[in-house]
């Protein structure tokens, strides 16, 4: 937890409050977080409907990283913002350790969005160009209840935890920055609230691979320090698969497929997840690819394919695919996929491994 | 060994800064054949995407350049504005990292690539257009006919990247610049259009200048890498030689900051701080401040970029004194 050195003589209760994260009430075997049944279309000018989300549904256990990838269309940035509550769902049921959010007798939208928070993609977009770092991160915890001096105590403990000295780096502006210095203030913003989920869109795709590499290694740090758990978002496979403990494939809005991190990349089981784990570059100048697994782009979420919407892709698509929409098993490592339910009628569904043959390189 | 088609040696690029001029490129040499890919790998700022804009002469009116650039016997820096205008897209031709700013949005696919051809080469409109239509199936496009009546906005990422490709090739150049062609495509696209530029590239021969960010990129496509690093290139040679025996400090960091499978369960080794501002570079070695290796001596003057090999330089004081390269994928564990 953070260490709190704060003088304890004058604090509101609100101060209190902000200064540790809210209690675990739950217990370590409930879920931090259980989403089901996530919907959330868009309505377009000309009646068309993009089905951006379109019945999520999985679990986050407390402290582990679950890691989330897909192209782009598959709906992972709309579901971070369910997430956050930062767009209402039109259907579905969030439950934030055990207290179902929005619900009477549940969480409230505004402690939800206290005990989760988000860091961006643009490190430079998401702060406020006109204020400095401490008022940019003390921002929050004023919003909350906190005093002026509380929340200027809280900036500059979380500017050293992310490895920025506070007696630098707290008057200073966003432009005075380089892009991993921002990132990492944007990280004490989020970490100012005592979250207890970070939800982390594509936080560290805009940065040079050497600063990423700090980044990752020190949400690593902070995960274990401060007892965090992650949502990562991210279309870097390679990275996905360091920091993950479990991995959620989305694709046009349906999970295709979830499970541990190793059995998603050594035994990948959905054809999309085939794919998009063969589309890698090789790392090997020596062994390049030789083919690539799939052709054209990701359909639109406006108006996808009927059954499962992977069949137009798909190497050994069958008619019941087109009929049927597969859906998500039960189970640790859970797929979407006819091919992969000896009772879906796919022809391949017997095979003891059905891609085998079609699905193209996997390393 | 045949005569280099591209030739670039002591390319400088200044440009006016609020305070004062700042240099963008400190002298970069490099050559390349025909037939072959060269791979400019490097961090934001560090003069890449300016290297192959200078190559052009597409830069901004407050940049001066300086050096030498002999594009097929074409002295580029000696050229007047109007015999610019006749190398650009016939001689050399970039593709950029997004087709959607790159296309004009008010014109068909079709229209821009023929209208091109005719520019450059005096054709009909009716042969421009079954060039185009030729050159839309070279690249691959699903139901090129249709496809040519289609506007920029109406197509998807990697068709549009596919269009700006051909729309590059229609004069035939003799190479070809491609900066971060796949960077904004998602990954099943990426692989396609790289294994795209592959084959094109073998087919028709261009001499190919393929900037990224990207080593996995850089895998895939190059023949020769050069690492840049704060305008100057500080490492360079064939791809095994650089990605697999890397003897820069820097590049050497830089491949062991990329997340790969092996690295899973251990704690990544970043190159420490942040790359210096172009404005106020540190004396001699500009990596010096960041590098683990650095003595009294990295500072005292600008290290050249000696042989490692007969094509393997590199550019550090320290050559020979370091520990020998080893692959970076085991490095990790040092």
């Amino acid at each position: 937890m953070l260490q709190r050195a704060l003088p304890s003589r004058s604090r509101t209760p609100a101060e209190e409050a902000l200064l540790a994260p809210m209690p675990d009430v739950g217990g370590p075997r409930q879920p931090l977080l259980i989403v089901d049944g996530l919907v959330k279309h868009f309505a377009l000018e000309d009646g068309a409907v993009v089905r951006a989300v379109d019945g999520v549904g999985f679990r986050v256990a407390k402290g582990e990283t679950l890691g989330v990838v897909g192209e782009s269309g598959c709906g992972k940035s709309t579901m971070a913002r369910l997430l956050m509550q930062l767009a209402r769902q039109d259907a579905g049921t969030l439950v934030f350790d055990g207290l179902e959010v929005g619900s009477r007798g549940g969480m409230s939208v505004r402690d939800l969005q206290r005990s989760a928070q988000m860091v961006f993609q643009d490190s430079h977009a998401s702060l406020n160009p006109r204020l400095t770092l401490e008022q940019t991160i003390a921002f929050g915890p004023r919003a909350a209840g906190a005093g002026r001096a509380v929340a200027r105590e809280l900036a500059h403990e979380t500017l050293g935890l992310v490895g920025l000295a506070p007696l630098v780096f707290a008057g200073r502006y966003p432009h005075e920055l380089s892009g991993g210095q921002r990132q990492r203030v944007n990280i004490a913003r989020a970490l100012a609230m005592s979250p207890r989920l970070l939800i982390l869109d594509e936080s560290v795709s805009a940065l040079d691979k050497s600063i990423e590499a700090q980044i990752l290694n020190l949400l690593q740090d902070l995960r274990e320090r401060l007892a965090l758990t992650y949502v990562f978002i991210s279309h870097d496979l390679n990275v996905v698969r360091y920091v993950s403990d479990r991995v959620l494939v989305m694709y046009l809005g349906k999970v295709v497929e979830i499970g541990p991190v190793r059995d998603i990349y050594d035994a990948p089981r959905h054809p999309y997840t085939r794919a998009l784990l063969a589309s890698r570059p090789s790392m090997d100048p020596r062994r390049r690819r030789e083919h690539a697994p799939l052709s054209g782009d990701p359909p639109s979420p406006i108006d996808p394919p009927s059954g499962c919407r992977f069949r137009t892709r798909c190497a050994i698509a069958d008619a019941v695919c087109a009929r049927i929409e597969p859906m998500l098993a039960q189970g640790p490592h859970a797929v979407a996929c006819h091919a992969a339910d000896p009772a879906s009628g796919h022809p391949l569904a017997g095979e003891a491994a059905p891609f085998a043959a079609h699905a193209g390189v996997v390393s | 060994m045949s005569k280099p088609l591209v030739q670039v040696s002591d390319l400088r690029v200044v440009v006016r800064g609020a305070d004062g001029p700042v240099t963008i490129l400190h002298g970069v040499d490099f050559s390349l054949e025909a037939g072959k890919v060269l791979c400019v790998l490097g961090e934001s700022g560090s003069g890449k995407s300016m290297t192959m804009r200078a190559l052009m002469r597409l830069v901004p009116r407050s940049a001066t350049i300086s050096g030498r650039v002999l594009i097929d016997g074409v002295d580029v820096l000696a050229l007047r504005e109007r015999e610019l205008a006749r190398i650009r897209g016939s001689l050399v031709a970039m593709i950029f990292q997004e087709p959607a700013t790159a296309l004009d949005p008010t014109f068909t696919i079709g229209h821009q690539i023929a209208e091109t051809v005719r520019a450059h080469e005096g054709a009909s409109w009716a042969d421009a257009r079954r060039r185009a239509l030729d050159l839309l199936e070279l690249v691959q496009v699903p139901s090129a006919a249709r496809r040519l009546q289609a506007y920029p906005h109406e197509l998807s990422g990697g068709l549009r990247q596919r269009a700006m490709i051909a729309l590059a090739l229609s004069c035939r150049p003799k190479v070809l610049i491609a900066d971060e062609p796949t960077t904004a495509l998602d990954a099943t696209v990426q692989i396609q259009v790289l294994l795209l530029l592959r084959e094109l590239q073998r087919e028709l021969g261009m001499a190919t200048l393929f900037v990224t960010h990207d080593v996995g990129v850089a895998c895939e496509i190059a023949d020769e890498v050069a690492v840049m690093y704060a305008g100057r290139i500080v490492e360079r040679g064939s791809t095994e030689e650089v990605l697999g025996r890397a003897g820069h400090p820097y590049a050497r960091g830089l491949l062991r900051s990329v997340v790969t499978s092996d690295l899973v369960g251990t704690r990544l080794v970043p190159i420490d701080g942040s790359p210096p501002e172009l404005s106020a570079l540190p004396p001699g070695c500009s990596f010096a401040p960041r590098c683990n290796h650095a003595i009294e001596r990295c500072s005292a003057a600008v290290p050249e970029l000696a042989a490692l090999s007969a094509s393997h330089r590199v550019r550090c004081a320290r050559l020979g004194e370091l520990e020998p390269a080893i692959p970076h994928a085991q490095e990790v564990s040092t």
